[in-house]
């Protein structure tokens, strides 16, 4: 099958960009461009400005939240299918995690610019963009209960 | 259905609803033919009076306790009751010399059938969540109706070889196995509620909350006397039908057989029915029809007691009550409570149960009672059948009234009319002068736009004020914007406005000033400036004042305009294009041959705008048509957008939508958008227009909403049949995709599954444009409220919409549409075999670049090509 049309079924899993057509995702998958990381590389670092979201097409990425950029307690971790670095990207701010490459990683990397331009043809985008951050957000309840719930676990 | 960690619980609450069957069944059947043949058939309208008073009594306590006691010790405490009384009952029966025995045995049934029926439901209902319990619920009542049929099938046996009143005493024997098995499965639990029970509302307020509510309901007020009519005329039947068939039989053991057969075979025919034929009905024929199954065999009942007061019409006429009504009026009855609102349903319930069944079975029994016994007969059947015709009026009337109730439901729920709104909100001084300085504020034009409008739309003299204030301090962009759109409205002091923006230092907001002026009727008074603006370096200003002054009366000012613009036409590409808009605004036949000249031009920008003045101004539309359709194939982006513009001076509707359609599809995004915007103006004009193009843009979604929405509000006769032509092609388009990206999702290649994503989306899009069209078609708020209820996410609110579309469906290819709406949205079974529907992966390709929309066939091109590619051969 030809690379476009794997692209644009890679993006059809991708919760930011489910919402869109493929025609629509036709239009996306040209604007993607392939990077790549070894293993025990760092993708980027918390505190850098961040001008790119990731599309992991393979492998994995430990997110973690540690101001020591070294230290790799990892608060999610991604695989195929899953995006990253999108908060930079829409907010302007600088990254606030880390994101450590655990094994060898391949993905398509979408701009800031790119993505703006995106969100202004397609506006459903930014609903699909709200659902998928919801989603994320209620992961981190859940994470963060489920840790506090063991916090307060009396000790026997 | 069942998931595996259901499996226990449905087994436990389905032994217990087997063997409650079971014993009603012996009960009901035993306690008839007791009270017939001892007591009295005669004295069956007392007994109606009778239960209606206990009915009332017990419902009152059994609402009182429910709330303190487990469901579960509640459970066992009414079987524990029951059981005692039935070991009375059978003493008395058995040993006694009254016959109120039978009486009281009779009236104890009846309660209990009603007290049991509501707390089991309770207490099944605490072992599953919201979703369960719609699901297994039937399954449940199904296993219960199974334990009546085994019942009446017992209850035969029972007669032919024990006396009836035995009867009592098994079913006393169930209810102490079912209390043993309640007892062990909740052993160990405490017998108080954990949570101190919260005051419930009292049942006495719910009904008058529920009678407060059916004053403002008609749907409420029609199944109150709906629920009262249907008591009135089952009583008079069971009255009728009870008296001729305990006359056929000389002793109660026979009758006791007979009813033993009759509930079993009763039974299992409602369980067949409720299985495999009442849900069936409702989603072919739709509750229209259904609903009035039940008032239509309850007239024929009464019309063939009528006739004939004999032993076959009242087996009939039983069998109407005891098995068509749970099998076609009960499921259809529970639905109509979905048109209220949530928290109404359970109000209007308690009204219906609480208050209209006492009420009519007292009714009932009183008017009974007052009937002499001479007219038990065919008399009696006539006044019944009179009344079954009313009750079918009532039944068709509440129908009606349901489904617009349920359509203001879902107008309610998902729509909101945005005119009572728009006279509201004109901004006070004070917030007005706060938009006015984020206006000021604004950091970028976009934001500062959008404070313009809001300023423009709710306190239009605020942004006159602003526009006149700030007219030289604004960005250039924002000015002219705002003079655009104030322009219409032109509120003092306007003229000193323009006039000062004449002095406006970008020259954009200086030609706007003047194009605003000339509209106004005054270019008199800007003559001084344009012959100024005729000798100025800047082409812009000298192509305006051209402009302006070649439309003059004035010889002199005309003379130097003509002599500008001959000057600007030989000049520079920059001077060329705006000498070529004016000879396009001038529209003057006579200059085609100076706009002709620059067709040739080097530059492409110059070209293009040589094309649009030269298409304007010919009077020949061949040379018209050969110019756009050049102009439409050019190499340069530039002239081929100015092609798409141009669209609307091209006389054959063919034409002009076959060059349409190519510039949509241009890989340049500036001509698709030009293209896009020359849609409306390419519409076609005559019915046979519309037919030809609906059809050559089949496979164009975009293109064919527009036709549609033209054609909608066109005056054309044909238009109503035109858009359900096109909807039908919709349908069976989407039938034949939706059926292909079933069968392509079984496929295991990567290709096939990104078919099936292709062949989906399109299926999407064929539903859309059908409920387009309907929405086309029916303008009213009702159809866009259905048709965001479809879409909504909400399941119950799409379950209402589809309903009401089938209410409203009249064609056979609406109720089609139900049907592939109901398989889209919610995944039920779609009915569809079409012999001509591809098997292998390249047929299915080629299918789809026959039949797929415009995208769907690029895809399937482009697969195809890949597909039939042989393998590459692997070097060493």
């Amino acid at each position: 099958m030809e690379a476009i049309f794997e692209r644009i079924l890679l993006l059809k899993r991708v919760p930011f960009f489910e919402i869109l057509r493929t025609e629509q995702l036709s239009h996306v998958a040209v604007l993607l461009e392939q990077v790549g990381w070894v293993a025990g590389e760092i993708a980027f670092v918390k505190g850098d400005m961040g001008d790119n979201m990731y599309i992991i097409t393979s492998g994995r990425i430990g997110i973690s939240l540690n101001e020591d950029w070294s230290t790799k307690d990892f608060v999610a971790e991604f695989g195929a299918g899953e995006c990253f670095g999108e908060m930079g990207v829409l907010d302007d701010l600088a990254r606030s995690a880390t994101a450590h490459v655990l094994e060898n990683t391949e993905a398509f990397t979408l701009s800031r610019d790119k993505l703006h331009g995106l969100l202004l043809t397609y506006p459903e985008l930014g609903v699909g963009m709200l659902r998928a951050m919801s989603r994320r957000l209620r992961q981190a309840n859940s994470a963060l209960l489920a840790r506090t719930t063991i916090l307060q676990k009396p000790y026997k | 259905m069942i998931r595996p960690s259901e499996g226990r619980t449905l087994a436990y609450l389905g032994l217990l609803a087997l063997a409650n069957g079971l014993g009603f069944a012996f009960g009901r059947g035993s306690s008839d033919a007791l009270f017939f043949k001892r007591f009295g058939v005669e004295y069956l309208p007392h007994m109606f009076f009778f239960t209606s008073i206990f009915l009332v009594v017990f419902s009152t306590a059994y609402v009182e306790f429910t709330d303190r006691v487990r469901p579960a010790r509640m459970l066992m405490s009414i079987f524990l009751v029951l059981a005692v009384f039935l070991l009375l009952s059978w003493i008395f029966m058995a040993h006694g010399s009254g016959t109120l025995a039978f009486a009281a045995y009779f009236l104890g049934v009846s309660v209990a059938a009603e007290i049991v029926g509501v707390h089991f439901s309770l207490y099944a209902s605490q072992f599953f969540d919201f979703n369960q319990t719609k699901r297994l619920t039937p399954l449940i009542e199904a296993v219960a109706r199974l334990g009546r049929v085994l019942g009446g099938l017992l209850l035969v046996l029972l007669a032919k070889n024990w006396p009836t009143e035995v009867a009592a005493l098994i079913w006393m024997g169930v209810l102490i196995c079912l209390m043993g098995i309640v007892a062990l499965r909740h052993r160990g639990e405490p017998h108080r509620p954990k949570l101190p029970s919260v005051r419930r509302r009292t049942p006495f307020a719910d009904v008058r909350e529920g009678l407060r509510f059916a004053r403002h309901s008609p749907l409420l007020q029609l199944t109150g006397v709906g629920v009262f009519l249907v008591i009135i005329l089952v009583s008079i039947l069971d009255y009728v039908a009870s008296t001729i068939i305990t006359n056929h039989y000389q002793s109660a053991q026979d009758l006791a057989a007979f009813f033993g057969w009759f509930y079993a075979i009763t039974n299992a025919a409602v369980l067949l029915s409720q299985l495999a034929l009442a849900n069936h009905l409702v989603h072919r024929f739709g509750m229209k029809v259904v609903n009035l199954i039940f008032p239509c065999t309850t007239a024929a009942s009464f019309a063939l007691l009528s006739l004939s007061a004999s032993f076959i019409p009242a087996l009939i006429g039983r069998f109407n009550y005891m098995g068509l009504m749970p099998a076609f009026r009960t499921p259809v009855f529970n639905l109509f409570y979905s048109a209220l609102p949530r928290y109404i349903q359970g109000r209007a319930r308690a009204m219906s149960v609480g208050l209209i069944l006492p009420l009519g079975m007292a009714c009932a029994g009183l008017l009974l009672l007052w009937v002499p016994k001479s007219m038990v007969g065919q008399p009696l059947a006539i006044a019944g059948l009179v009344l079954s015709c009313l009750y079918i009026y009532i039944k068709y009337r509440k129908h009606q009234v349901y489904s617009k109730t349920l359509l203001a439901l879902i107008q309610h729920q998902v729509f909101s009319d945005k005119s009572p709104i728009q006279g509201i909100g004109r901004f006070s001084a004070e917030v007005a002068q706060r938009v006015v300085s984020l206006v000021r504020q604004a950091e970028t034009f976009e934001s500062a736009r959008t404070y313009a409008d809001l300023l423009i739309e709710h306190a239009t003299e605020s942004a006159a004020e602003l526009l006149r204030q700030d007219l030289h301090t604004l960005p250039a962009p924002l000015v002219e914007y705002l003079m655009l759109q104030l322009a219409p409205s032109a509120l003092e002091p306007w003229r000193e406005t323009l006039h000062n923006a004449l002095q406006h230092k970008d020259r954009t907001v200086r030609i706007l000033a003047t194009q605003l002026i000339e509209a106004r009727g005054e270019p008199a008074s800007l003559l001084p400036l344009l012959n100024t603006w005729l000798s100025a370096s800047d082409h812009a200003l000298q192509a305006q004042a051209s402009r302006i002054l070649l439309q003059h009366p004035d010889l002199q000012a005309t003379a130097s305009a003509e002599a500008c613009l001959s000057d600007l036409l030989q000049g520079a590409a920059g001077a060329q294009i705006h000498a070529l808009k004016v000879l396009e605004d001038l529209a003057d036949t006579r200059r085609l041959p100076q706009a002709s000249a620059l067709r040739d031009a080097p530059n492409p920008a110059v070209r293009a705008a040589a094309i649009r003045s030269c298409v304007v101004m010919s009077a020949d539309a061949a040379q018209r048509r050969e110019l756009i359709q050049q102009a439409a194939h050019a190499t340069d982006a530039v002239v081929r957008v100015a092609a798409a513009q141009m669209l609307s001076h091209l006389a054959e509707a063919e034409i002009r939508l076959a060059l349409l359609q190519d510039l949509l599809r241009d890989p340049t995004f500036s001509v698709r958008r030009a293209a896009q915007l020359a849609i409306d103006a390419c519409m076609p004009r005559t019915a046979q227009d519309f037919a030809r193009a609906l059809k050559t843009c089949a496979d164009q979604f975009a293109l064919q909403t527009q036709l549609c929405a033209h054609l909608a509000e066109s005056v054309l006769e044909e238009k109503d049949s035109l858009l359900i032509g096109v909807a039908q092609a919709h349908l069976s388009a989407a039938y034949d995709k939706k059926a292909l990206a079933l069968q392509s999702q079984s496929l295991p290649s990567a290709e096939m599954q990104f078919v099936h994503l292709l062949l989906k989306e399109d299926v999407q899009q064929h539903v859309d444009m059908i409920l387009e069209i309907l929405c086309l078609r029916d303008r009213s708020p009702v159809m866009q409220s259905l048709q965001a209820a479809l879409k909504s996410e909400n399941r119950r609110l799409r379950a209402q919409a589809l309903e009401s579309l089938h209410n409203a469906a009249v064609d056979k290819w609406m109720l089609d549409l139900c049907a592939f709406l109901e398989s889209e949205l919610d995944h039920a079974p779609l009915l569809h075999y079409s012999p001509g529907l591809p098997r292998s992966d390249t047929q299915t390709l080629q299918w789809c670049v026959r039949h797929g929309s415009a995208w769907l066939r690029q895809c399937a091109e482009r697969l195809l090509q890949t597909h039939n590619r042989p393998p590459e051969v692997q070097g060493r």
